[in-house]
């Protein structure tokens, strides 16, 4: 029915001899409008921690898919401070910035590797994606009501209605996007925390999701020296494989 | 019958993969590197994994680095769907989604049979090392490997050895050196000239 609108719109507009119009877009407000107050709420914490427990899927060639799982913990000082441990059934990895460096150690085999670092978790987030291929576990928690939230990007918002994750009483929303479909709960009351996030992706037939749940702390206690790395006897020290120019090929 | 097979075939497994794992597995953190993959990161045989974040789309997934993995690196993913419920059908499908041929060193002979039943699901990584590492030492006894400079593969070899030059680590097997990277966030070894 959605639909059925856009195309009368785009066939009016069309008749009218109006520039082509843009696609069909459905965002209900009072969506959006969470969506932005919950960013902004999280612009304004300094320092919190995170548990997230999280299951994803992998796409196997003939369109099987299988489900992994992991928990992953995050102390964030902002601006500058980040730890993110990640413990999966098939990695752990932490994940150290302490405002000039980072460093990525995989405990099981025991390698790391540390990269001068900008000042920002912000600009982390974007460094190590665009030269390294890495992506900081729950980015999403530093960009939300930051000039890199891709609201731009929403095509559909929808308020679904209450809902309650691990006890807490949230309101459930749902967006689309190009190549993703996502969903949220928000905290209800004056903490508009994301309790818990399902993505999945569009761009694969088999649409496998992502999902999170998360438990909040925000007055946590920790030594600053939870972002120093301090490698153990037996780690040794690798490199970063830098993601090279499209057109280099292979 | 098929309950002598059923009872014994595990211990059996068992056996050979100690016999096979025991010479083969390296002293400590000599190498072998236990090999590491996905977390959403599965092995070559992965087509797409569902994207972690919203605002920021996985772009360079699928770019280079990626392809490297997927063209090159090939892991074996087993998922080994071994149906054995107290049923007279034992049906036991085990799919090497991904065999790489050209490298011998993944070809998972016996690694999946994992505990006698039961999903073992996951493809093969963690604890799969001991299960990995019984396949390869397996295949690598029948098998020369012709190893190309530059290229890169999720797992080693058997019997590697660290070894530090210029500050950098290598893991040095038998006269091939390679060097392990983080693509991705995943661990890799990409094939390199002797650093000596």
């Amino acid at each position: 029915m959605k639909r059925n609108i856009g195309y009368t719109i785009a066939a009016l507009l069309l008749a009218t001899g109006l520039s082509a119009p843009l696609p069909a877009q459905d965002k209900a407000p009072e969506a959006m409008n969470a969506l932005n107050y919950m960013g902004t709420y999280l612009r304004t914490l300094k320092d919190f921690q995170v548990e997230a427990v999280v299951t994803t899927e992998d796409v196997l060639t003939d369109g099987q898919k299988v489900q992994f799982g992991s928990k992953t913990n995050i102390l964030a000082q902002l601006p500058s401070k980040l730890r993110v441990s990640v413990e999966g059934e098939q990695k752990s990895r932490l994940f150290l910035y302490d405002g000039s460096t980072f460093t990525l150690y995989a405990r099981r085999v025991g390698y790391y590797a540390t990269v001068p670092a900008p000042d920002t978790i912000g600009k982390l987030i974007d460094v190590v994606s665009e030269k390294y291929d890495i992506q900081i576990p729950l980015l999403d928690l530093f960009l939300w009501g930051g000039p890199k939230a891709g609201a731009d990007e929403i095509t559909s918002a929808d308020d679904i209605g209450p809902g309650v994750v691990e006890g807490v009483t949230c309101e459930h929303y749902a967006f689309r996007q190009p190549g993703l479909d996502w969903q949220v709960w928000i905290q209800l009351g004056d903490h508009p925390l994301p309790r818990k996030l399902v993505l999945t992706t569009t761009t694969d037939e088999a649409r496998p999701q992502h999902t999170s749940v998360l438990t909040w702390n925000l007055a946590p206690s920790y030594s600053e020296d939870a972002f120093v790395f301090d490698p153990p006897a037996d780690a040794h020290k690798i490199v970063f494989a830098e993601v090279k120019d499209a057109s280099a090929g292979n | 019958m098929k309950t002598y097979i059923r009872l014994f075939t595990p211990a059996l497994a068992l056996l050979l993969l100690t016999a096979a794992v025991l010479p083969a597995m390296p002293p400590t953190r000599g190498g072998g590197g236990a090999p590491q993959r996905g977390g959403g990161g599965g092995g070559g045989a992965t087509r797409s994994s569902a994207r972690p974040n919203v605002n920021q789309p996985s772009g360079n997934r699928g770019g280079n680095a990626s392809n490297n993995r997927a063209s090159n690196a090939n892991t074996n993913r087993n998922n080994n769907s071994n149906t054995n419920v107290n049923r007279n059908n034992n049906t036991n499908v085990n799919r090497n989604t991904n065999v790489n041929v050209d490298r011998n060193v993944n070809v998972n002979t016996h690694g999946n049979y994992y505990g006698g039943g039961g999903y073992y699901g996951g493809g093969c990584c963690y604890h799969s090392g001991i299960g990995v590492g019984g396949a390869v030492a397996v295949a690598a006894a029948a098998t020369a490997t012709a190893v190309v400079v530059g290229s890169m593969v999720n797992t080693l070899p058997p019997s590697c050895t660290v070894v530090m030059a210029n500050g950098v680590t290598y893991q040095q097997c038998g006269s091939t050196y390679y060097q392990p990277q983080f693509v991705g966030g995943s661990t890799s070894y990409m094939v390199v000239n002797s650093p000596y």
